[in-house]
C-alpha cells in the first residue's frame, strides 16, 4: 500500500494486488454531512456522469465504455460517521487479458477526471434536462426507501436518534431539500464543492504505484489545488447520560420491525477499535453471537436479529423482525444479552468465536476488490494506516476486560418500533 | 480428473465425477488466501412431487426449504453453523426452484471445514420436536418475503405467467403449508435427493487438486443412490392472465412484465439460448441502448429499470420493468423497438460493442468466489460448461438475435404485474 499526495487536497493510495482479473479505481470527494446539502451532494454525481465535455450523453460514454472492453463506471454516494462521500467508481478489465497497450487505467481515470471537472454544460452551468431527471430520480430513491420495511426502520431510528446531529441525516438527503434542487442552485454548489474539498483516489489492481500516479496526474490537471483542505470531522458522544427515546409507528405489515440504537462512549472510539469490533461481533455481528443464539434460534423470536457498530460515531444499532405482540419479550431479550456482556458474562468460547469470525472476515476483505476498495478508503477515514489483515490481527490480541469495559460504555438511547397494525395479520 | 485450461480468460479446472457419482469441480484461484465450498443437490422447491422407488408423493409447499434449515441441526446439540463460525468460516445456504445448496467460505481450517460441511449436508439429525420448533422461525422468514413488495411482484407475475407449474409458489412455502411438514417427510425428500447421484460439489481457491480430490473421496463416501422421477406440467406458450395488481406500502407503481420463452432445453442448446436472451436484451434495452436513453432522458423510467433471463425446472422466461407511473408507455415503446430491430436488422458496431460488454459482465462474475462456485454447480447441474461461455457469446449471430426478439419480445405473450401504493388507491 502506498499513498501519494498527487498536489494539495488531492490523495491517491495504490494497492498492488496482481489476483485479480480487473482492476478498480475510484474517486472520492469528501464533504462535512450537513441536512442543507446533502441533497445536492447526493444528486451530483448522477448529474455528471450523464455527460462531459467531449461525451455529451449517456449514448456516447456508454458506446466508450462498451468500446473499452465493457469497462464500467458508476456514480455513487456514501456516508462515512458524518462525512459525505460522491463520486466515481470504475473497475475494468486487467491488462493481462487484454492486452497492455489498452491503457484502460488511463482511459478510465481521464473519464473520470471529465466526469468531475468538464461536465457537459449548457450556459456555462450543468445541463438543465440532466438535472431535473436526475432530481426526480433522487426524490424517487428517497420516497422509495419506504420499500424495504427493514431499511426504513433502520434510518427512522437514525433520524430520530441523531435529530441534533450532522449523523442523522440520511446518505441521500431528505425530500424537502431536494425537491429544492435547481440548475442554478446545483451548479453553484458544484463548483464550491471542487474548489473546496479534499478528494481520496483509490486504486486496486495490478499497475505500478508510478503509473497510476501518473494518469491520475494527467487526469485531474485542471483541478486548481485546494491549500489547507482538512478531512471532514465526525462528532462522538461525550458520554453524559439520556433517557432513552421510544417511537412508534404503525403500518399494515405482517412482520414488525425492531430497531435500537445505542451510543457508545468516546473513550472506546477513540482508544479501542479492535475492542469495539469484537464486542459487536460477540453481541450481535456474527452467527455465533449472542443475539442470534439467544433471540432467534434459543428463543425463536425472529427470523434475524444482528447488530452493526459505527467506529467513526460511536453508535451501535440492533435490528430484528418480531411479532408485533412479542414487542416486550424481544426488548427483554436483548437487553438482558447486553448487560450479561456488560456484567463480564462473556465466554472463552464466545470470545475466540468473535475473534475468528473478524480475523476471517478481514482476510476476505482483501481478497474481494470492491470490499478492498471500500474498506481502504473507512481506514483512510479512520486515520488507520494498516491492512485489513492486519486490523484482524489486532482484533484478535483483544481481552475480555476490554470487551467488557468497551460494553459498560454502551447506553441505550432510542428505540424505533415499527409495528405492524389491522388487515394484513 | 480431467485438466481443463480456458487461456482467455485465465482460468484452469479440474473436474471429476466419483464412483458413487458426486460431480467436483475445482477452480484454482491461485494467490487467494480465501477458499470457498459449494456443495449442492438438485432438489428445490419446484421439486413437491414426484416419484422414488415405485411410489408417488407430493410434498407440502416450502418442502425443500425448509430441509435445508434442518439440515444445520447436529447430534449433539450444536448448530453446524456454529460450528462452522467458530473456525472463522462464513457459512450459509439457500434453496431456489431447482437447487439446494450448502456453502462456506474461509481462510484457515479448510478441509476440516470441509468435512463438516460434507458430514452435516448427508447426515440429517432433527427430530419431529425439532421441526415444531423451527416452524415459528420459518413462518417469520415467510411473512417477512410477504411483506416485500418486489417479493409481491415477481410471484404475482409468475402466477400470470404459469397456470400450474411449481415455479409459481414461493420458496419458502406459506405459513400454512408449512403446518404439514413432518420430520418423516423431510427424511424420506433427503433420502431421495441427498445423494451423490443428484449432487454436485465445487471447491475455489489456491487448492492443490490431488490432495482434494482425495479428501473428498474419504469423506463422501455416501452411495449413489436413485435418482427420483419429477415431472412437470406442460405449459402453453401465452400466459394464463395479462396482469395483476397489489397494492402494498410503496412510494411509486414498480411493475413487471414478463414472457415465457423456449422450454424444455438442456445442456448447450440452454446456455446459447441464455446467452441469446441476455444479448438480445442487452441490445433492446440494455443502458447502453438508444430505447433505455430515451426512456431515461425523458424521466420515464429511472435506475431501477432492468431486465432479466432465468430457467429453472424446464421452463424459462424474460423479464423487464422497474419503477414509473407509465408501464403502459414503457411495455408499448419496448414491443415497438423489438418489431423495429427484428425487422430492420441491427447496427452491426453496436452489435459487435454490445457483445463484448456482455463478455465483459461475464468475465466480472469470474472473480467472485461465490458467483464461479454457483455458476459451476448450475452448469455441471445442467450439463454444460460455465467457462465456455465467451466462446459461445462470441458465437451468436445478428440473426439469432433478430429471431429472439421477433419470436419473445411480442404482445400477445406478455402478462403484466404491477404494485401501487395506497394513496393511489
Amino acid at each position: 500500500m502506498e499513498t501519494i499526495n498527487i498536489s494539495p487536497g488531492v490523495r491517491l493510495t495504490v494497492i498492488n494486488e496482481l489476483k485479480f482479473k480487473t482492476a478498480c479505481l475510484s474517486m472520492n470527494v469528501l464533504t462535512p454531512l450537513r441536512k442543507e446539502t446533502a441533497a445536492m451532494c447526493a444528486v451530483l454525481p448522477y448529474v455528471l456522469r450523464r455527460g462531459t465535455a467531449s461525451k455529451p450523453d449517456m449514448q456516447a460514454i456508454e458506446a466508450y465504455l462498451d468500446d473499452n472492453y465493457g469497462a464500467r463506471l458508476e456514480a455513487f454516494v456514501r456516508k462515512r460517521g458524518e462525512t459525505q462521500i460522491c463520486g466515481f467508481y470504475s473497475d475494468f478489465a486487467d491488462e493481462a487479458f487484454v492486452g497492455s497497450d489498452t491503457m484502460l487505467l488511463e482511459k478510465m481515470a481521464e473519464l473520470m477526471g471529465e466526469m468531475l471537472l468538464s461536465p457537459a454544460t449548457f450556459g456555462g452551468r450543468l445541463r438543465p434536462e440532466y438535472v431535473e431527471t436526475e432530481r426526480e430520480n433522487l426524490l424517487a430513491d428517497i420516497r422509495a426507501s419506504l420499500n424495504d420495511k427493514r431499511g426504513y426502520a433502520n434510518l427512522s431510528l437514525i433520524q430520530n436518534m441523531f435529530k441534533k446531529e450532522a449523523y442523522g441525516v440520511p446518505k441521500l438527503g431528505r425530500e424537502l431539500e431536494a425537491k429544492k434542487i435547481s440548475v442554478a442552485t446545483l451548479t453553484r454548489y458544484y463548483r464550491e464543492l471542487i474548489a473546496a474539498s479534499p478528494i481520496e483516489v483509490i486504486y486496486v489492481g495490478a499497475a505500478s504505484a508510478r503509473r497510476v500516479e501518473s494518469a491520475v496526474k494527467s487526469a485531474l490537471s485542471t483541478k486548481m489545488p485546494v491549500f489547507g483542505a482538512s478531512m471532514p470531522q465526525t462528532e462522538v458522544f461525550d458520554g453524559s447520560i439520556r433517557k432513552p427515546k421510544i417511537i412508534r409507528e404503525e403500518l399494515p405489515l405482517k412482520q414488525a420491525k425492531l430497531s435500537i440504537g445505542y451510543r457508545i462512549g468516546k473513550s472506546a472510539i477513540e482508544n479501542n477499535q479492535p475492542a469495539l469490533t469484537i464486542m459487536n461481533s460477540i453481541f450481535g455481528g456474527a452467527v455465533t453471537s449472542k443475539l442470534f443464539r439467544e433471540v432467534r434460534e434459543k428463543r425463536g423470536l425472529c427470523y434475524y436479529a444482528s447488530s452493526t457498530v459505527d467506529r467513526m460515531k460511536g453508535a451501535m444499532f440492533v435490528s430484528c423482525g418480531i411479532d408485533t405482540e412479542k414487542y416486550d419479550e424481544a426488548m427483554d431479550a436483548i437487553a438482558s444479552q447486553l448487560s450479561a456482556m456488560q456484567e463480564g458474562d462473556i465466554t472463552d468460547e464466545e470470545l475466540e468465536n468473535a475473534k475468528s469470525f473478524v480475523v476471517g472476515a478481514m482476510y476476505s476483505v482483501e481478497d474481494s476488490l470492491p470490499a478492498r476498495e471500500s474498506v481502504t478508503l473507512n481506514f483512510l477515514l479512520q486515520g488507520l494506516d494498516i491492512k485489513p489483515s492486519e486490523f484482524g490481527g489486532l482484533c484478535d490480541l483483544v481481552t475480555k476486560e476490554e470487551v467488557v469495559r468497551c460494553a459498560q460504555s454502551v447506553q441505550l438511547d432510542t428505540v424505533f418500533f415499527l409495528a405492524g397494525k389491522g388487515s394484513a395479520k | 480428473m480431467t485438466k481443463k485450461e480456458y487461456p482467455r480468460i485465465g482460468e484452469t479446472v479440474f473436474y471429476e465425477t466419483l464412483e458413487n457419482g458426486l460431480r467436483v469441480a475445482i477452480v484454482k484461484k491461485p494467490g487467494f488466501r480465501k477458499k470457498m465450498a459449494f456443495l449442492s443437490a438438485a432438489f428445490g422447491s419446484a421439486d413437491i412431487r414426484f416419484t422414488y422407488k415405485g411410489e408417488k408423493y407430493e410434498m407440502p409447499a416450502g418442502t425443500a426449504h425448509f430441509l435445508e434449515h434442518k439440515m444445520f441441526e447436529r447430534e449433539s446439540g450444536e448448530d453446524a453453523l456454529a460450528i462452522l463460525s467458530k473456525r472463522g468460516a462464513t457459512a450459509n445456504a439457500f434453496t431456489s426452484t431447482d437447487m439446494t445448496a450448502f456453502h462456506f467460505d474461509c481462510t484457515k481450517h479448510f478441509y476440516e471445514n470441509l468435512e463438516t460441511l460434507i458430514d452435516f449436508v448427508m447426515h440429517p439429525a432433527f427430530t419431529d420436536e425439532s421441526i415444531e420448533k423451527e416452524k415459528p422461525i420459518i413462518a417469520q422468514e415467510i411473512v417477512m418475503g410477504e411483506d416485500d413488495p418486489d417479493n409481491a411482484l415477481y410471484y404475482n407475475l409468475l402466477r400470470c405467467l404459469f397456470r400450474r407449474h411449481p415455479i409459481r409458489d414461493a420458496v419458502v412455502g406459506t405459513v400454512k403449508s408449512i403446518e404439514n411438514i413432518t420430520a418423516e417427510k423431510l427424511m424420506l425428500c433427503h433420502e431421495a435427493f441427498y445423494v451423490p447421484g443428484n449432487m454436485q460439489l465445487v471447491l475455489c481457491g489456491d487448492l492443490d487438486e490431488r490432495e482434494a480430490i482425495k479428501k473428498v473421496t474419504e469423506l463422501m463416501t455416501a452411495p449413489r443412490g436413485f435418482a427420483p422421477e419429477r415431472a412437470y406440467p406442460k405449459e402453453s406458450e401465452k400466459p394464463v392472465k395479462e396482469e395483476k395488481t397489489a397494492v402494498m406500502d410503496v412510494a411509486a407503481p414498480i411493475f413487471l412484465a414478463g414472457a415465457k420463452t423456449e422450454p424444455g432445453l438442456t445442456g448447450s442448446r440452454a446456455i446459447r439460448h441464455e446467452l441469446t436472451a441476455a444479448l438480445s436484451l442487452s441490445i433492446l434495452m440494455g443502458e447502453a441502448s438508444p430505447l433505455y436513453s430515451r426512456l431515461y432522458s425523458e424521466g420515464v423510467i429511472n435506475e431501477t429499470f432492468g431486465y432479466d433471463f432465468e430457467s429453472a425446472n424446464g421452463v424459462s422466461f424474460i423479464s423487464f420493468g422497474g419503477e414509473t407511473d407509465e408501464s403502459d408507455r414503457v411495455i408499448s415503446d419496448v414491443m415497438r423497438e423489438a418489431k423495429i430491430l427484428s425487422e430492420n436488422g441491427l447496427d452491426r458496431d453496436f452489435f459487435e460493442r454490445r457483445k463484448r460488454s456482455v463478455i465483459g459482465d461475464e468475465l466480472r462474475g469470474l472473480s467472485s468466489f461465490d458467483s464461479i462456485c454457483y455458476n459451476v454447480a448450475c452448469a455441471m447441474s445442467e450439463g454444460y460448461d460455465y467457462f465456455d461461455l465467451v466462446p459461445v457469446l462470441s458465437g451468436i449471430t445478428e440473426k439469432e438475435v433478430r429471431d429472439f426478439l421477433a419470436k419473445y419480445v411480442t404482445p400477445g405473450r406478455f402478462a403484466v404485474s404491477t404494485v401501487r401504493g395506497r394513496e393511489d388507491e
